[in-house]
C-alpha cells in the first residue's frame, strides 16, 4: 500500500538541503524522461528531419509512421511477446508462490536444502546455459516454438521471485495456517484462500518484474527461436531495422509501440508494484 | 461426551525437552487452566493437544480413544489464538463460517449459525466488517466466535485476552466465563496471568519447566500449595518467603527460628524434618497483621513504600537483615511511610517447606 510521506519530511526542509536536492531528482528525471520524449518525438518526423533537426519538434507529425511500422510486420512481433510473457508470468508467478508457501508452511525435511537450490539460480548467468538448453531444446523437439522461450524463462525466473515472495510470506504469521489447519483446510485451501489473496502486492511485483525480464529478453530469444512466426519483439526490431533500411523515423514509431505494452503493464500494477517492494518497510 | 486424558505426554524439540512426562485429564465441562510462567511449556502443550504438534512420547486420549495420529479438524476441537488469528481479508461473517464452508455445509445453514452465534457475541451489527475495522476486543469475540460455530468437543484457548489492555481482559474474562457456562463447554485455557487461572477454572494445572508442579482447585492451590513455586506463582502480591531453621521439634510441633529473628512453633509433622533443618516459611501477605499483639511471631520493620488501591493497601515493610515483606491490608489503612511498625505472624498461616523447596504438610 503506498504510504504518505511523513509531513515533517515533506514541510521541513526548505534550506539549501531541500533544494539542492530537489535540483538531483528533477536531473535524474530528466536523464531517464529525455531518451523517451526523445524517440516519441522522432517517432512523428520524417526520416530526414530526425536527422536535420534532431532537438526539435516535427514540423508536422507524421502519424503515418506508426501505420507504417504495424503493416511491416511488428504486430506479429508484438503478439509472440505477449504470448511469451503471459505465458511465463503466470507460470513464474504461480509456481514461485506455491514453492515459497511450501517453503514458509508445509513441515518437510530438506526444506533448508531446496530453498538453497533455488535461490542459487540466482547466481546462474543465463549466457553460461546456451549451449546445454540450446541441446536439451532440440531434444525435447521444442526448439524454435514459443515453449523454447517459455522454458528458460521461466527456470530463470523462478529464483527471484520465489526470494521476494518467501520474504513476503515469512512475514504472515503462521498462526493463519494454524487456524486455518484447525478449521479443517488443507494446504490447498491455505494457499488459495489465505496465502494469495494476502500476498497480491508482491505477486503484482513479482509479475511486473518478470514481465519486463521476459518482454525485454534478448540471449534466449536470439538463440532458441528463428521463424519469423515466433520471433519476439526484441529480435523482431532488429530484423525490422533491416527490412527498413533508412527509414529510422518508422523504426522510432515501431520501438515505441514495442514499448507500451510493458509501460501499460507498468501503470496498471504502479500501486501494487510499490506497495510490494515496501510493505514491512514501515510498520 | 468428552474426557481428554494425558498420559505420560514428552515432547521433544531436537535436544531441547520441552514437555516432560505429563499426565492430567480433563473432565466434561470442566474449565481447566494451564498456567506457569513464560517457556513452561503450556503453550507447546495445548499444541500437542490440538494436533498442530507431534506428540514425542505418551498418548492423547479422547473418551478413551487414543488420538496422538488423528488430524487437527478431526479431533472435535477448535482453538482461539493470542493472536485471534483473523484472516485479514475476510469480513467477520466470513471468518466465523470459514470452517463450515470447507466442511460444504449447506449455505442456509452456515448463514442461520453465523447469526447465531453472532447473536451470542453481540456481535450482529458486525458481520461485514473487516477485522481490522475492529476494536480488540471485538476482534477476540470473533475468534471465539469462529470457535463456538463449528460445535467443538473442547475448547482450546492460547492466551486469549494476553493482546488485550487491563480494562477489556476484565470484561473479556467475564465473558469467557459467562460463556463458559452458557455453552456448558469444556475448555482448556492456556496462561500466565495467575489472575485468570485463578478466576476462571474449574481446575489448575500449574507448570515450570516443561513439568506440572501441582493439579488442582484455584483454592487448593493458594491455600495448599506443594511447593514454594507454586506458592509464589499463585497470589498478587506475592507470598513473603522468610529462611530460617528448625530449633525443635517434637510429637508433630517444630519451633522454627527464622533467620530475620522470630522464632515460633508451627504444627507440622515434624517426622519430616529434624533440628537444624533449613526451611522456608512462607506467608500471604493478606495473612500478616500489622501491630497485632497476640500473633505467634513478631518482625519489627519500618513501611517503606504504601500502595493506596482503594479497597486494600498494599505496604512494603523493611526488616532489618532480611528483604521487604508485603503486607495487604484491607480498605484505606491509616499508615505513612517511616512508620516503624510490628508485623505479627499467625502460626496458622503459614506455610513451610522443606530445603527442597517441597511443602511440609501440616497437621489438622
Amino acid at each position: 500500500m503506498a504510504r504518505d510521506v511523513p509531513s515533517a519530511v515533506s514541510r521541513g526542509g526548505h534550506g539549501p538541503a531541500y533544494f539542492a536536492l530537489l535540483f538531483i531528482f528533477w536531473l535524474l528525471t530528466g536523464v531517464s524522461i529525455y531518451p523517451l520524449m526523445w524517440l516519441v518525438i522522432s517517432s512523428f518526423k520524417t526520416s530526414a528531419e530526425m536527422f536535420g533537426n534532431a532537438w526539435a519538434f516535427p514540423e508536422s507529425w507524421q502519424w503515418g509512421n506508426y501505420l507504417k511500422a504495424w503493416n511491416a510486420g511488428i504486430s506479429r512481433y508484438i503478439v509472440s511477446s505477449v504470448i511469451v510473457t503471459v505465458a511465463s508470468v503466470i507460470l513464474v508467478v504461480v509456481l514461485s508462490a506455491a514453492a515459497s508457501f511450501a517453503l514458509v508452511v508445509l513441515k518437510f525435511r530438506g526444506k533448508a536444502i531446496i530453498y538453497t537450490a533455488i535461490i542459487g539460480g540466482l547466481v546462474l548467468p543465463p549466457e553460461v546455459s546456451l549451449f546445454p538448453l540450446f541441446k536439451t531444446l532440440n531434444f525435447l523437439g521444442i526448439y524454435n516454438t514459443y515453449f523454447a522461450l517459455i522454458l528458460p524463462y521461466v527456470a530463470f525466473g523462478i529464483p527471484f521471485s520465489t526470494f521476494l515472495i518467501r520474504a513476503y510470506m515469512v512475514k504472515i504469521p503462521g498462526e493463519l495456517a494454524e487456524a486455518a489447519v484447525m478449521d479443517g483446510a488443507g494446504p490447498f485451501w491455505t494457499f488459495w484462500h489465505v496465502y494469495i489473496p494476502l500476498c497480491r502486492p508482491i505477486l503484482a511485483s513479482a509479475a511486473l518484474i518478470q514481465a519486463m525480464r521476459s518482454w525485454n529478453e534478448f540471449i534466449f530469444a536470439l538463440t532458441f527461436v528463428e521463424s519469423e512466426s515466433v520471433k519476439t519483439i526484441t529480435i523482431g526490431m532488429m530484423s525490422f531495422a533491416n527490412a527498413l533500411r533508412s527509414d529510422w523515423a518508422v523504426l522510432m514509431a515501431g520501438l515505441v509501440i514495442s514499448v507500451i505494452p510493458i509501460m501499460v503493464t507498468f501503470l496498471v500494477l504502479q500501486r501494487q508494484f510499490i506497495g510490494g517492494l515496501t510493505q514491512g518497510a514501515v510498520k | 461426551m468428552s474426557k481428554l486424558e494425558m498420559v505420560s505426554v514428552s515432547k521433544t524439540f531436537g535436544p531441547v525437552k520441552a514437555i516432560e512426562d505429563i499426565s492430567f485429564s480433563v473432565e466434561e465441562r470442566e474449565f481447566v487452566v494451564l498456567v506457569g510462567p513464560s517457556g513452561c511449556g503450556k503453550s507447546t502443550l495445548l499444541r500437542l493437544i490440538a494436533g498442530l504438534e507431534d506428540i514425542s512420547a505418551g498418548d492423547l486420549l479422547i473418551n478413551g480413544t487414543r488420538f496422538n495420529a488423528v488430524p487437527p479438524a478431526q479431533r472435535g476441537l477448535a482453538m482461539v489464538f493470542q493472536s485471534y488469528a483473523l484472516y485479514p481479508h475476510m469480513t467477520v461473517a466470513e471468518n466465523m463460517s470459514v470452517g463450515l464452508r470447507i466442511a460444504r455445509v449447506d449455505k442456509a445453514v452456515i448463514a442461520s449459525k453465523v447469526s447465531e452465534v453472532a447473536a451470542i457475541l453481540q456481535l450482529e451489527t458486525l458481520l461485514d466488517r473487516l477485522p481490522r475495522q475492529l476494536s480488540g476486543g471485538q476482534r477476540q469475540r470473533v475468534a471465539i466466535g469462529r470457535a463456538i460455530i463449528r460445535d467443538p468437543e473442547i475448547f482450546l484457548f492460547d492466551e486469549p485476552l494476553s493482546n488485550l489492555d487491563a480494562a477489556l481482559r476484565l470484561q473479556m474474562r467475564l465473558e469467557i466465563a459467562k460463556l463458559h457456562k452458557k455453552l456448558d463447554a469444556t475448555i482448556i485455557y492456556v496462561t500466565h496471568d495467575q489472575v485468570e487461572a485463578m478466576t476462571l477454572a474449574d481446575k489448575i494445572v500449574v507448570l515450570n519447566e516443561g513439568r506440572i508442579e501441582q493439579i488442582g482447585t484455584p483454592l487448593g492451590l493458594y491455600t495448599a500449595p506443594r511447593n514454594i513455586f507454586v506458592a509464589s506463582f499463585l497470589g498478587s502480591p506475592k507470598m513473603n518467603l522468610l529462611p530460617g531453621r528448625v530449633t525443635g521439634s517434637d510429637s508433630g510441633t517444630a519451633r522454627i527460628d527464622l533467620d530475620i529473628g522470630a522464632s515460633t512453633p508451627i504444627d507440622v509433622k515434624a517426622e519430616r524434618l529434624s533440628d537444624g533443618d533449613r526451611v522456608t516459611v512462607g506467608i500471604r501477605p493478606e495473612s500478616i497483621a500489622v501491630g497485632a499483639e497476640g500473633s505467634d511471631a513478631f518482625l519489627p520493620g519500618v513501611v517503606s513504600v504504601v500502595e493506596q488501591l482503594g479497597g486494600q493497601t498494599i505496604v512494603y515493610v523493611d526488616i532489618e537483615g532480611g528483604s521487604p515483606i508485603t503486607v495487604i491490608m484491607e480498605g484505606l489503612a491509616d499508615i505513612t511511610t517511616g512508620t516503624a511498625v510490628k508485623l505479627g505472624l499467625p502460626g496458622s498461616a503459614l506455610h513451610v517447606f522443606d530445603d527442597g523447596g517441597e511443602a511440609v504438610n501440616r497437621i489438622g
